[in-house]
Order: C-alpha cells, then structure tokens, then sequence
C-alpha cells in the first residue's frame, strides 16, 4: 500500500483538531462509545465527594475529580468542608484566627475549616462578585453595617432558627444592642463577634514632656468638654516641622466624625433615617470644631504635615491623643517604648459624650451548601470558646457579654490600661451609626465633603447643603421594606 | 479538453474551500474567546443597561431609567467633566512629549539603544507599582518634586492631596509612561526616506523647518494613531485614581470608569453601570469617528499620492 506523505497543512490541521477534541472532552461530560463512565463515592481530604471517574476500554483518558459535596448530616454538618473567609491586616492578626480555626476544627474534627483570607479593600466587592458567580464562602465575616445591603438582596441565611435551637448562643449573651442590629424583618442575620469601640489612645511621653496631666478616664467628666480637650491638645502641640509635636489627630476616614456629632447632639441622619441633619446647629457646630483643630488652632497636623501617618508619629511621640480602638493595641503594644493609655470621647452640648462602637458578625450565605455545618461554625466562633480565643488574641473586644472584662482586658492589652474606659463606652457611651441599604452610597457623599471641611476649604453649611442634596433622594428611595435597621 | 477544464475548476473551488476551513481552524481560538469573553459581555450589558440589576437579584425590566437617572446625577456630570479634562490636557501632551522624545531617540548617538530602553522601561512597569512610585514622588513631606520646588526656590505642594492639583498630578504621572507611543513615533521616524532630509538641506533647509515640513506631515499617521489610541485610553483611565486618591480629594479624580466601578461593584448598581459603560462607549465612538472625518484634512499617507 502506498503511503501518503502528510503535508505540513494537514499536519497543522490534524494537530488543531486533535486539540480541540481534547479540549472539548475535557469540558465535556458526553460519553463516546468507547468511553465507560463510573461513578464511585471515595473520601477527598476527610470529605466524602462524589468522584466522577471517566475511563476507556483500555487506558485511562481522563480523571475528574469533586464534583459536588454531599449535603451535611441533619445531625449537625459532620463530615463538610467549610470555606470561611475573613480579614486580617497583618500577620499577627492573621495568627489569631488560624488559631481559633485549628481549634475549632480539635473540636468539630468532622467539619473542616478553609480559611479565605483577604488582605486589604475591595472585600465586600469581591464577596458580591463570589455570590453572583455562586462560588461564595459559605461562611463570611462582615462588618455589621455592611450586612443590610447583601440581606435585601437575598445573599445572607436567616439565622434565628439555628438561634432557636442552639444551647450557646442566646441573645441575652451578647450586649443586647449589638446583637440586635443584625435583627430586621424578624430575622437575624449575622452573630456579632466583635466590637470596636473608639476612645482617646494618648501618648504618655507626649504629656510628660508637655508636663500636662493626663486626660479623666470617666465618661462624662465635669472637666472634660470640648473645651477641655482643645486647651489639653493645644498645651501638647510644639515645634516645626519633621519634629513637630501635634495634639492631636484622627484619621479623615468620615465616620470619625460621629463621636463628634453625637456628643454634641447632632447626627448626618434623623431618627427615622428618611432625612439629613448635617445642617442642624449641633451638627454644623462640631463639624466648625473639627475644622479648626485643624486650621485655626492646629493642634491636628494637616495631611502634608502627616506623611508619615498617624500610628507611625503616635510611636514615635509626634501625637498626643488620637481616637482609636482595641484593634490598633496590637501595633502599640509592639512599638518598642510607646507608653499609652486610653480616655473617653469629650462631651460637646449633647446630653452624654458618645463614641462609635460598629462591630463585625460572622454570616451565612444564603446559598451555601452545607447550611447546618456553616451554621456550627458560626455557632462556635462566637461562641464562649471563640470569644475567649478572640480576646487572648488581644486585638478586637468580643461582643459576647461577660468576656471583655476588666481582668480579661487587663491581660490582652495591658496592665497598667484604664480598661474601664472601654468597658463603659462600649456598654453605656455608644451612638448608632445610621445604617441603611445605602450605606456605600451615602459614605461616599460623606466623605468628599468632609475632606473639603477639613481642609477648610467649605464651610459646615456648604458641606451640609450639598451632601444633604445628594442624601436625601437616597433616603427617599429606600422602599419602606428595607429600613428599620438599628444602626451600627 | 472539457473534462480537463472542469475538473481544474473543481480542483480550484475545493482549494479555496479548504483555503476557508484552514482559515477559520486557525480563528477558531479568537473567535470563541471573543464570543464567550466579550461578544457575550457587551450583549449582556447592554441589556442591562436597560435593567435594575443588583447583582444577587434576578435583573428588571427599566426601559430608559437609567439614562434618565444619569441626567440628573451630579456625580456623573462631574466624573465625566474630570475625565475630559483629563484626556483633553493628557494626551496632547502625550503625543508631544512621545513624538519629540522619538525624534531625540532617532539621533545617531553613542548608547541610544541604552536611551531607548530606559524610556521605554516605564511602559513595562505594572501601573499599580507606577503609581505607588509617584505617591512617593508627590509625598508633600518628603516627595522628589517637592524637593525640586524647593531647589528653585518655589513653595511645596499638595500634589494629590490638593483638590486643585491632583489632576494635573495625574497628568504629569501619565507621561511617565508614554514609551509605547514613543515606538510608535519611533518606527515612523525610521519609515522616512533620509533622502527627503538631504534634499531639504541642499535646499538650505534648518532642522526646525525639516521637522515641520518632513518629519511631521511624513509621521501624521503615527501621530494620528497615538490620538485616537491615547483618547480612547484617557477615557478609561482607572488605576491611578483608584490607587493614589480613591477619587479625592472631594471627587477631584472621579473619573468616569471609576464612578462606574463604584455603581457597579459598591452600590450593587449593575444595571446603572452597564448604562454608564455605553454612554462611555457612545462617546468614544463619537471622538474616534470625528477624529477619522478630521483625520482626511491633516493625515498623510504616502500611498495616497496626495
């Protein structure tokens, strides 16, 4: 038989289509005639999968694997694989969760923890886009007022019939406001685990050198007014320069401004969330103060006098008072020789000085698999043993009633730390951030008129009339369904 | 004889056939990836555009909502005011940087290929590692343009912390990498005859007016590509203000794409976005489709004859 040479063309060709069909049996589940398919149940990595294995007559041309996950055991999850995703913006951080997880899973050894952490911003973009794409963690950490927006649209699991047949986790446990502002339309829609509460953090060095007492460590002081605080800042601030010494310094993140406002008795919305009060006299009036700090009795450096940034110059003694939370202790406490302490929020001409407390919860995806595993988990990291983990950690202050206390503080974040400061302002000095479905969009329309106030290039009323301008629509637009949120 | 004739035409029609089977094997691979990875998105944006989508919830029907929405929406009006004075300012420059540093470039000097590399090397540079450089740069405290200010006796600035400069930051940052449009000018540069150049120096021609009447009527068809191609870049531009400024301050670096990404990826506003995506993409095509009627008056191309 003659042979026919094979010219380069049909070579090309014949390889092209070779490859196609390759590619087109690997996407494809279609069986050819030649091709046997099984299915066999083996265990993956402790997880019993389903394993899809395709194999010809006579050798193997293709193996797939995980296909899908067995639904959860009724009695509680056993034997899933839980992918949990989380923040963390460091190592140490990072650590602590990783330490929590492992003991979760000695305790729960038939459920298997997949930590997703994710470094830095975007993380609720990314969560939108990992629920549109159903591939979402089923279990997700989440700031408390980010939770309304995904519950509206359907991407959180409604956890009050976990809640009802847990023995760990009671509302009662928990401080009873930042429980409920996860509960809307009779649901619940995440379990609180940790709660931020922004005080004073203040340099002692800073104080001795100015040879200035520190500032009361009670809320409400009789001498600790706006007033107060603006004399104590200005008796901090000296020098020029790479070495200047400043009293005082927030971040210009917009939410810092609350303790501000509601400690003088305003607030960015009104009770019933439908309107802005920017333009109240309280408000403009604590909006006035924080711009002057700034530019008239510069006691807080402008951002060109501040490139280093704040946690940098509060170590290195360059700021006397800055407001913070538990959160930030971790990176003091590893500053070598920065001396610190904590103190209220002053009180302007509101009845009581306020601060911030958000908190984070852990949620369940409303479409994930293995509900009842994702839901022990849950169960369990705000649970006792979560929280006590949490708090030996030393950097956030769980939400769970009866953990932060003053010893258990004392030994997370220091000995000699005014801990009461914080238990206090967490349990009887809080505000409520003013949380809606719209939370993003009215942030943004906070923020860029605020960096204009602090810049001292708009006035209080202009930011109010123009970011108003924006708000009010927003609110208007909220159908009546979707508020009633507590706040954060 | 017939037979002889017919069968050639057979022959002929079945390579051509074959010549067409072979062609499309060999577009297979783009032309699904282009169906599946952009065909298929643009077909559903653009329906969306039409929709109230908020991406965890099925899409609903809004007929012309969002572009009615868009009408009245201020930050809108003012990411698409930011990204016109942008691209307006930006690519000028752009192309007259490019084209003189190409023609500096086209010297016969010793190390030019070294020269050529170093401009060029910016290009390759990932735009998340450039911006974080120029943060650096445009540091007020400790910044290197600052420090030049100072060398001249002239007062520091904000740069990106300054509602009134950061624009015009980003506008000096953008030239850092113009070294792609540089290759460009450079490749036409090396396309003109030097014989032009010599007959206009027999002609007593100065370099000015060699620049003016050869190198520049002889590259406008680089220098038009450059435009149309810088224009419809300026238009998306996205990383820089999304890494440096976030936007601020006080929306000064809003652009458009990231308002865009705001709406789609932070407010849950898909279907608003995909609106916002047309109009940027109907307005692109309105810059590219004047720039070509303009283009017949000042671009020439050697082939044309003209």
């Amino acid at each position: 038989m003659a042979i026919r040479p094979v010219t380069r063309r049909q070579l090309l060709r014949g390889g092209l289509l070779a490859s196609g069909a390759a590619a087109l049996a690997a996407c494809g589940a279609t069986p050819t005639p030649q091709v046997i398919e099984k299915v066999i149940t083996q265990v993956v990595a402790g997880t019993p999968q389903v394993v899809k294995e395709t194999v010809e007559v006579e050798k193997v041309v293709k193996e797939t694997v995980v296909v899908q996950e067995t639904a959860p055991a009724a009695a509680g999850g056993g034997g899933a694989s839980i992918n949990i995703s989380f923040y963390a913006d460091d190592l140490a951080q990072q650590a602590v969760w990783d330490g929590i997880f492992t003991a979760f899973m000695q305790d729960n050894p038939d459920i298997k923890v997949r930590p997703q952490q994710v470094l830095g911003e975007d993380y609720f973009e990314k969560l939108k886009v990992l629920m549109a794409g159903g591939v979402a963690p089923e279990v997700m950490e989440m700031e408390s007022k980010q939770v309304p927006g995904f519950v509206v649209r359907k991407g959180m699991l409604d956890l009050q019939p976990y809640v009802d047949k847990s023995n760990v986790i009671k509302r009662d446990d928990f401080i009873p406001y930042q429980w409920d502002k996860h509960v809307h339309a009779g649901g619940l829609w995440g379990v609180p685990f940790s709660v931020s509460t922004v005080v004073i953090f203040y340099n002692i060095a800073v104080f001795e050198k100015a040879g200035v007492k520190p500032p009361p460590t009670k809320w409400d002081a009789p001498d600790w007014s706006f007033a107060d605080f603006l004399a104590l800042a200005k008796s901090l601030t000296s020098g020029e320069g790479a070495t200047a010494v400043f009293g005082y310094m927030q971040t210009t993140w917009w939410p810092y401004m609350f303790p501000w406002l509601w400690s003088n008795g305003g607030d960015v919305l009104n009770q019933e969330r439908t309107k802005c009060t920017l333009g109240t006299p309280e408000s403009e009036e604590a909006l006035q103060f924080l711009q002057d700090l700034i530019n008239k009795d510069k006691v807080w450096p402008t951002p060109d006098q501040a490139t280093e940034g704040m946690d940098t110059m509060f170590g290195s003694d360059r700021i006397g008072m800055t407001p913070r939370t538990v959160q930030n202790t971790s990176i003091m406490n590893a500053t070598k020789g920065l001396r610190w302490n904590v103190a209220p929020m002053p009180k302007g001409r509101g009845k009581t000085a306020l601060t911030r407390a958000p908190s984070d919860c852990y949620c369940v995806w409303s479409q994930a698999g293995a509900k009842d595993a994702a839901w022990k988990v849950v169960e369990w990291i705000t649970g006792p043993k979560g929280a006590d983990l949490l708090l030996k950690g030393g950097y956030l202050m769980p939400a769970r009633k009866g953990v932060a206390t003053a010893d258990s503080l004392h030994k997370s974040i220091g000995e000699t730390i005014d801990v009461d400061v914080l238990i206090d302002g967490t349990e009887n000095h809080t505000g409520r951030q003013p949380v809606t479905v719209k939370w993003a969009e009215m942030g943004d329309a906070l923020g860029s008129g605020y960096e204009g106030v602090l810049a001292g290039t708009k006035t209080p009323a202009e930011y109010a009339a123009e970011t108003c301008a924006i708000i009010d629509p927003l609110m208007a637009s909220i159908p009546a369904d979707q508020q009633g949120w507590l706040g954060d | 004889m017939v037979g002889t004739v017919a069968q050639r035409a057979r022959k002929r029609r079945g390579l051509l056939w074959r010549e067409h089977v072979d062609a499309y094997v060999f577009l297979a691979p783009w032309i699904i990836g282009f169906l599946a990875f952009t065909a298929g998105p643009m077909i559903a944006s653009a329906l969306l555009a039409f929709m109230d989508y908020e991406v965890l919830l099925p899409p609903r029907w809004l007929g012309l909502g969002n572009f009615t929405t868009m009408a009245a929406d201020p930050l809108f009006r003012k990411s698409l005011g930011n990204t016109a004075y942008y691209t307006f300012i930006s690519v000028p420059l752009q192309v007259t940087a490019s084209m003189f540093g190409a023609i500096l470039l086209n010297q016969k000097v010793r190390g030019v290929s070294i020269h050529r590399t170093a401009f060029y090397l910016p290009s390759l540079t990932p735009a998340v590692a450039n911006t974080l450089v120029w943060l650096w740069i445009f540091n007020p405290q400790f910044g290197l343009a600052n420090a030049l200010l100072r060398l001249f006796g002239l007062p520091p600035q904000k740069w990106f912390m300054d509602m009134n400069l950061a624009k015009p930051s980003m506008i000096i940052m953008s030239l850092w990498g113009i070294g792609g449009e540089m290759l460009i000018f450079l490749a036409g540069l090396q396309g003109i005859p030097e014989l032009y150049y010599e007959a206009a120096k027999v002609d007593g021609a100065r370099n000015w007016d060699m620049v003016r009447h050869i190198t520049v009527p002889l590259l406008s068809p680089s220098i038009f590509f450059n435009t149309v191609v810088g224009i419809i870049g300026s238009f998306q531009v996205f990383t820089t203000a999304f890494i440096a400024t976030g936007g601020g301050p006080q929306n000064a670096t809003l652009f458009y794409v990231l308002y865009l990404y705001r709406n789609g990826f932070q407010y849950f506003k898909m279907g608003y976005a995909s609106a916002l995506a047309w109009v940027l993409f109907a307005i692109t095509l309105a810059f590219t489709l004047l720039q070509f009627r303009l283009g017949r008056y000042w671009v020439y191309y050697e082939t044309e004859g003209r």
